[in-house]
């Protein structure tokens, strides 16, 4: 029931995925070939199964080809607010019935959306993967939309603006990077919408948000976990067959005007010291730079040992916090590092940063660095093979975003045929002037000690 | 019963040899553990969990905020971050190098009663790993560069939690509750932080990171022989300590609430937090009392508070109760925040449910849900080997074993709707309950009154004055 709050895709959906590896390891355990099952049904409905019969648990996942990149003007947050629609009543259940029945099953569930999609889920024992299914297939088909109800949910949706945005420092400032980077465009207000428009949208609004995007031919449906293929391609033609199809308007093509949007943005945070924000776009994921950009994100920013982290918190000490980002849509994306410092360090900070990235397009990495980034995302996968959830996570963005289910089993392998020579080329793809943007926070209230300090360490 | 399929009950002996429940009787069987105490008094649990080639640690030390001492509010985080600053072989960059070179995960993290410092690795890695682990929990050396640099983060955290309105919540709640005579009565402070001297430090993990106050369990894909003989060899000469008594709290479940306000201009939104006493995970009441947290507030969607004040009454985005238990105590608390506008009502929406739930209790229905969903969950919590490792620790942490784990469930089933109502009667008293709310106290101020008498407190002074 969340909008998911930086550009495009969550990362916990973005960085999971498997490898070959995996099916050979479980192969070997299992007895039994490790493989997706792909069926489309008559009406369009793509079903996805990966039999994972380690534990009586299933994942299962709904993608929906829609998000708020295809939000007219006017209705910005209508996606989500119609996710959030999507919990509360179709024919055959009441507007509480969907998360009660879920949990008396032993479940979990929850929705997402995104820029680009929206994604609904649960987690259950595997028994009660039939019931389930009833659930997503009735609410495709038969979605309750009722005045009252959408008043209530506008008013849920309201409080999770100001919870997330209003009264939230990283939240606001996450919006306001947004509109620098994205003026005009579909990614603009991201998820959580306007405030303005979230008051007016009507039940027709919704009507037609449902009767445009909400059909079987733009849905995905993904099981992962102890189910027998067969059987589930059954259940998934009993309970969704009967829904017709539509057509679906495509998206329009999303061309972001670099050159029209200024390269320095200044902005004001609630946060006690300066942030520095350096965005970079990016092609997204259906790329074919999309793996380089990963290893090298890993290098520069993940964790202790990256090299970003190193030279801005722990030995030149200008950076307080250290954070980065990478986030993929389909044909754009966006990485970004984020520093919180003294003020009068901006500049220092936007050096070092700018130099580190100078140094890869010329040197590219050390040989050590593309070692620890491959065992460390490969590990990552290893790892993710435990969880049911995250399977579904991965194969359902690659068939979304990506756009083949079938790149799932590569990930790891992608990660690990990454060259030298293409690192450099990426480095030089996207560091460059005219794909950098630079926000810089100042906080609304000045502290004339924490600015003295600052001062002296931009001198020395 | 059916949470777990008995036709898959072969493939899953063979294949990882764990978690099979005998659908009769209600017992899960967990998987084999290997519990062995080395002479030096560190308890060690070993789990063959062989699904995917991966080993991970944990290493548990008794040692937390609770333990203190009062005015050093941030020296068990301190030490416990300060373990992969440096060790006697290692600089701090080596340490993380070391470990992303073999792709590891290493975690540490204090809570209040307990520290743990995890390690997820893969298999073919697991001894590197391993000696790295051991050498950061054995041979830390605290150097000046590195206490400065964590201070400095954790400097950074005090500043930065002034901006976040829940944290500052639950920051006066605790206070409320525990007093400021009680280590878990008192955030980290500027001042805090910064008495703590390198001595302290030295002295804090000497005198609780030993064999005689730690456990380690491993789980994956290793011998349990060749598992334990290595841990043998690096733990077997950790030298045995005496950790201080703890100051446990004392629960007066007859104390009643304070109403604090802390004023934040210019919020849209009002945080309500209430938090009360409530009993120990010792207490016989204890499933009882869990089943009480689930019905009111502790289950999301199909809790009560949610669907009365989200569902229903569309005030918040979220709203919830927590039970939070420990050997010795136990805390309840609700949090959830709304519209400047819709204080009042939101928290007297909060007070009605607790009447209802007083005066009526639970019913029948909710019961046979609330243990539905629990039944039903068992598998879905023992996914994986970190969620069985993280299960088995907690529970041995709350003072049971791991026979009390497998029956849970049968723990549960035994239990009618007198039995929780009289445990609400006991024990859920809203006169009891600490108040904080912060918000634009200008704004709400007449709804403020309504609610009771209170004190205000600007939100950038301490919570403890």
């Amino acid at each position: 029931m969340k909008s998911v709050s930086i550009i495009i895709v969550a990362i916990s959906v973005f960085f999971i995925a498997d490898s070959l590896n995996c099916l050979q390891a479980a192969e070997k355990t299992d007895g039994r070939q490790y493989e997706i099952v792909s069926h489309t049904l008559a009406n369009g409905l793509k079903v996805l199964i990966l039999e994972k019969h380690t534990m009586p648990v299933a994942a299962v996942q709904v993608w929906y080809n829609v998000g708020s990149a295809d939000e007219p003007n006017g209705l910005k947050g209508i996606a989500h607010l119609f996710e959030h629609m999507m919990f509360r009543g179709s024919k055959n259940f009441g507007p509480q019935d969907h998360f009660r029945l879920i949990k008396e099953a032993g479940g979990y569930c929850n929705g997402a959306t995104s820029d680009e999609t929206t994604v609904y889920w649960e987690r259950i024992p595997a028994d009660k993967l039939e019931l389930i299914l009833k659930l997503e297939a009735d609410r495709m088909a038969w979605l309750k939309l009722d005045q009252s109800i959408l008043d209530t949910e506008r008013q849920v949706v309201m409080e999770e603006y100001r919870l997330t945005v209003d009264n939230n420092p990283i939240g606001s400032m996450d919006k306001k990077v947004r509109q620098f980077l994205f003026p005009g465009h579909p990614y603009e207000f991201g998820p959580i919408g306007r405030m303005e428009d979230i008051a007016k949208f009507s039940v027709e609004d919704c009507q037609k948000f449902f009767s445009t995007f909400y059909s079987p031919n733009n849905a995905v449906l993904i099981i992962v976990g102890d189910v027998q293929a067969e059987q589930v391609i059954k259940m998934a033609e009993a309970q969704f067959g009967f829904i017709k199809s539509a057509k679906v308007p495509g998206r329009p093509e999303m061309i972001i005007q670099k050159d029209k949007i200024s390269a320095i943005n200044n902005a004001q945070t609630d946060l006690p010291i300066p942030v520095t924000v350096m965005a970079f776009y990016t092609a997204g994921a259906r790329d074919k730079d999309r793996a380089a950009l990963e290893l090298l994100f890993n290098c520069l920013a993940d964790g202790r040992s990256s090299r970003l982290w190193k030279v801005l918190v722990k030995d030149k000490k200008i950076a307080e916090k250290f954070v980065a980002d990478q986030e993929e849509g389909r044909n754009n994306g966006l990485m970004f590092f984020a520093a919180a410092h003294l003020p009068h360090l901006s500049g220092k900070i936007q050096k070092n940063i700018l130099q580190q990235l100078e140094n890869i397009k010329t040197s590219g990495l050390e040989d050590n660095e593309f070692t620890k980034a491959r065992n460390q995302l490969h590990s990552e996968k290893v790892f993710e093979r435990y969880y049911a959830e995250k399977l579904a996570s991965s194969i359902g963005y690659s068939e979304v975003v990506r756009g083949d289910y079938k790149l799932f089993y590569k990930v790891d392998e992608e990660i690990q045929s990454v060259t030298q020579a293409d690192i450099i080329r990426v480095a030089n793809r996207y560091f460059n002037k005219d794909n950098m943007k630079i926000v810089c926070f100042e906080p609304k209230e000045r502290n004339f000690l924490v600015g003295l300090a600052g001062f002296i360490k931009s001198i020395f | 019963m059916n949470y777990i399929k008995y036709g898959f009950l072969t493939v899953l002996l063979f294949t990882a040899g764990y978690t099979i429940a005998e659908p009769a009787k209600g017992l899960i069987n967990y998987p084999p553990v290997n519990d062995v105490t080395l002479p030096n008094g560190l308890r060690v649990m070993l789990i063959e969990h062989h699904e995917q080639p991966t080993v991970s640690y944990r290493v548990v030390v008794r040692a937390g905020r609770i333990d203190g001492p009062l005015g050093k509010e941030g020296l068990a985080d301190l030490t416990a971050r300060l373990l992969q600053e440096g060790t006697l072989s290692m600089t701090s960059d080596q340490i993380a190098d070391k470990i992303a070179e073999i792709g590891g995960e290493l975690s540490i993290s204090s809570q209040s009663n307990y520290t743990t410092i995890g390690l997820n690795i893969l298999s073919e890695h697991s001894r590197a790993g391993f000696d790295i682990l051991a050498d950061v929990i054995l041979n830390p050396v605290f150097p000046p560069q590195g206490i400065n640099r964590v201070k400095k983060e954790m400097l950074n955290t005090v500043n930065m939690d002034f901006t976040d309105k829940d944290k500052i919540a639950s920051n006066h709640g605790q206070l409320l509750l525990f007093g400021s005579e009680h280590p878990l009565g008192r955030a980290n402070t500027k001042n805090s932080l910064e008495g703590i001297s390198p001595k302290d430090i030295r002295d804090f993990y000497q005198r609780y990171y030993c064999p005689n106050n730690s456990m380690l369990l491993v789980i994956g894909d290793f011998s349990k022989e060749q598992m334990l003989a290595q841990i043998t060899e690096k733990f077997g000469s950790w030298k045995q300590a005496e950790p201080r008594q703890r100051v446990q709290p004392k629960p007066d479940f007859t104390k009643k609430g304070k109403f604090r306000v802390v004023d934040k201009p210019d919020m849209t939104q009002a945080v309500i937090y209430l938090n009360q006493w409530a009993i120990s995970s010792k207490s016989p009441d204890y499933y009882e009392y869990l089943l009480i947290n689930y019905v009111l507030g502790g289950s999301d969607f199909s809790s009560r508070l949610m669907s009365a004040v989200r569902a229903k009454g569309g005030k918040t985005y979220a709203i919830g109760s927590r039970y939070d238990m420990n050997f010795d105590y136990g805390i309840l608390s609700i949090t959830t925040s709304t519209r400047n506008q819709e204080m009042l009502n939101t928290y007297q929406l909060i007070q009605t449910e607790l009447k209802k739930l007083i005066d009526k209790g639970i019913t029948e229905d909710e019961l046979v849900k609330a243990k539905a969903y629990i039944s039903g969950a068992i598998p879905l919590q023992l996914e994986t080997p970190a969620s069985i490792a993280d299960k088995i620790l907690k529970a041995i942490m709350r003072g049971f074993t791991i026979d009390d784990l497998s029956k849970e469930v049968i723990n549960y089933n035994s239990i009618t709707v007198d039995d929780v109502n009289r445990v609400i009667k006991e024990y859920i008293k809203p006169e009891n309950m600490n108040i904080v709310i912060v918000g634009d106290a200008g704004k709400i101020e007449k709804q403020l009154t309504q609610v009771g008498t209170y004190e205000k407190i600007y939100y950038k002074e301490l919570p403890v004055r």
